[in-house]
């Protein structure tokens, strides 16, 4: 448990905290004298160093970040990925009536989830073939690479 | 245009609703600026679970509870005081607010001292600072990564929300999006639905909304950094109070660079639609705020508001939450040595941890009632429970491995060092920091070898993410002894001849630091 946790109700101020000084003697600056200020101060520098690298480290791998996300190629990667995503949700408002279920026909499960996300709103997807209206499958095609293919049961 | 408009969603459709009540919790302080959209962003969470529990669409929702919300902070000004004060106090009385344990130098550390020009310029340079470290991160907005969960997950959920009650209920009750974890928490979702009300249905836009509340939540805890160096200048005494204006700018740089470093840690998953960042930063600012600050009743309210956000983010924001709460409670409402079965006292406690768990649990109860589950405990899994462990072992100290040794190594040496000081300036032991890290890092290992997802797979796909937490924690945890380690740079300790012969320390917090320097604070 934390220690300081146990304390008499008053804030602190009773008698056991007062008499119990919890100040560790290598971090008393008087009695050391100045022997302990040298050495405060150089663990202090030593502790601004490690922290100041780290935090140094989390700069430079943001920088690293943005960089990779900002080249040319990643936008266009990431334009592509957008535009498959709008393609099925426009496609699947196109062939399929509002409130249709549906059941994707391929063994892909990822491609289940990416008609069921781009379903969303519109159609309700179903887990077995018994309990949907349409057929849909995702496949090659037009749309950013992609195409639904729809048909009623 | 979908950088603005999010941006301009969470300005104004998240900040405006939860300015009064962030004014309420935080006073006219910088963390206010940060704070009202993400309690703006609770409100919206809270209005989901009306529109799912009781029905309704989410703008009906959310106006009410914006209502109720802010009417009962104008009423309770109104009754009591007048905004932004602390309320006022019998005389001879200090201003303890009803804290048990914490004394007068603690409460009274984190107002600014000093005439108001000056307290103004030093609250601007705080907000710049912060806004100054979120800068970087954010420029990756200018990409159009979305990332696989967030569209399976929380821009799913946000479109569920977006179409209304029957939508919401019908479409978490399809077993077809179990993918989806149905039971997740619905701050993220709201605030992406919120922003396709004002903006229509568009996913980059509901993206870059959750990430500039991600970045709220982060500029909290990086707010609350820098304001360790209130505390941390107002214990500089004598002749070495010359360095208060050095230790203040230096914690606000740490808290500035520690927001560019939570983010780094998130990696993508900080700008591409994932609440694993959102959960973990509200988390830690509640840490930096309820167990590192010097108990006050703002840090208390402040931690809260971010232990609600966390508890509203995700699952594991839900756990930690309560973690969260409980030491949060215990540092607050100490056990004495003796009566420490003192029933008023437990009630306390009690109430500590109830009040602020309801919106989580609340959801977590609805969820629980229309029979949402998560993915991840479906079924049993066929693997040992010692492979298991030793691969989430493995994993978990893969990510933790850089910032676990260095935070340790920082913890050590200012443990040695700096632990007068610390005291001095009544921040929190870090036993309370660290226990909140580890207790989270067990509940997180526990998930691991009990869930029934394949573990290679599992851990693989999310140990990098579900880990953000606790190493964004260690890092607030290193700022936090950054700051202390530049006050006693630019303020070495004085002999106690010296401090005999000094003369009496003037100014609210240190007049009141130097009546209270030999009790330790928790």
């Amino acid at each position: 448990m934390p220690s300081g946790q146990f304390h008499d109700g008053s804030g602190g101020r009773g008698t056991a905290a007062a008499s119990s000084d919890p100040v560790p003697d290598a971090a008393r600056p008087a009695g050391g004298g100045r022997g302990r200020r040298v050495g405060t101060a150089v663990v202090a520098t030593v502790v601004a160093v490690v922290v100041a690298l780290m935090l140094a480290l989390g700069v430079y791998r943001d920088v690293r970040l943005n960089t990779g996300l900002l080249l040319p190629t990643s936008i266009k990667t990431q334009l592509l990925g957008n535009d498959r995503e709008m393609c099925l949700y426009r496609e699947l408002r196109h062939d399929l009536p509002r409130g249709a279920s549906f059941y994707d026909d391929s063994a892909n499960y990822l491609h289940f989830q990416r008609l069921a996300e781009a379903a969303t709103l519109w159609a309700v997807p179903r887990l077995t073939l018994a309990s949907a209206q349409w057929h849909v499958t995702i496949v090659r095609g037009h749309c950013a690479g992609i195409a639904l293919k729809a048909w009623r049961r | 245009v979908a950088q603005v408009s999010s941006f301009l969603t969470v300005l104004l459709g998240l900040g405006l609703p939860g300015f009064l009540p962030a004014l309420a919790v935080a006073g006219r302080s910088p963390v206010l600026v940060f704070l009202a959209p993400l309690t703006g962003g609770i409100l919206l969470a809270v209005a989901t679970e009306l529109e799912l529990g009781v029905g309704g669409s989410l703008l009906e929702c959310y106006v009410l509870v914006a209502a109720v919300v802010n009417l009962a902070v104008i009423g309770w000004w109104l009754v009591s005081s007048r905004p932004g004060s602390p309320a006022p106090q019998p005389a001879g009385r200090p201003a303890t607010t009803g804290l048990a344990g914490a004394g007068p130098a603690e409460t009274g550390l984190l107002a600014e001292p000093g005439p108001a020009g000056r307290v103004w310029a030093w609250q601007a340079a705080t907000v710049a600072g912060i806004l100054a470290g979120l800068a970087l991160p954010l420029v990756a907005l200018r990409s159009y990564t979305i990332g696989w969960d967030s569209n399976s997950i929380w821009l799913t959920h946000a479109l569920m929300i977006y179409g209304g009650h029957h939508e919401l209920l019908t479409s978490l009750q399809n077993h077809a999006y179990t993918f989806s974890n149905p039971d997740y928490p619905p701050l993220v979702p709201a605030a992406e639905a919120l922003a396709f009300k004002f903006y229509g249905v568009n996913l980059l836009l509901g993206v870059r909304a959750i990430t500039f509340l991600t970045a709220c939540a982060v500029a909290i805890a990086g707010t609350g950094i820098a304001t360790s160096g209130l505390a941390c200048a107002g214990a500089a005494t004598g002749r070495r109070r010359a360095s208060r204006p050095l230790v203040r700018v230096a914690a606000i740089i740490a808290g500035g660079a520690f927001c560019v470093a939570g983010f780094s840690v998130a990696a993508k998953y900080g700008i591409d639609g994932h609440a694993d960042l959102m959960w973990g930063a509200s988390a830690v600012a509640a840490i930096i705020w309820g167990l590192v600050l010097p108990r006050s009743r703002q840090s208390l309210l402040v931690a809260w508001v971010c232990v609600v956000a966390a508890s509203l983010t995700k699952n594991e924001g839900l756990v930690t939450a309560l973690i969260l709460l409980v030491l949060i409670a215990f540092r607050y409402r100490p056990l004495r040595r003796t009566g420490w079965l003192q029933l008023s006292d437990w009630a306390g406690r009690s109430l500590f941890v109830a009040v602020p768990a309801l919106p989580g649990l609340a959801w977590a109860g609805i969820a629980r009632l229309i029979g949402l589950r998560d993915a991840f405990f479906t079924a049993p899994s066929g693997q040992s429970v010692a492979s298991r462990a030793t691969a989430t072992i493995a994993a978990m100290a893969g990510q933790l491995k850089i910032v676990g040794v260095a935070a340790l190594v920082v913890l050590a040496a200012g443990s040695w060092a700096l632990r007068r000081r610390r005291e001095r300036a009544w921040l929190g032991n870090p036993a309370w920091l660290w226990s909140a890290c580890l207790a989270s890092l067990a509940t997180l290992f526990l998930t691991y070898v009990i869930g029934s997802d394949p573990i290679a797979w599992w851990l693989t796909n999310s140990v990098n993410r579900t880990t953000i937490f606790a190493q964004v924690l260690l890092y607030g945890d290193m700022a936090v002894w950054l700051v202390l380690a530049i006050s006693a740079l630019a303020a070495p300790e004085e002999s106690r001849a010296a401090g005999a012969t000094r003369p009496a320390a003037t100014g609210t917090a240190t007049a009141k630091l130097t009546a209270g320097l030999s009790q330790p604070p928790v």
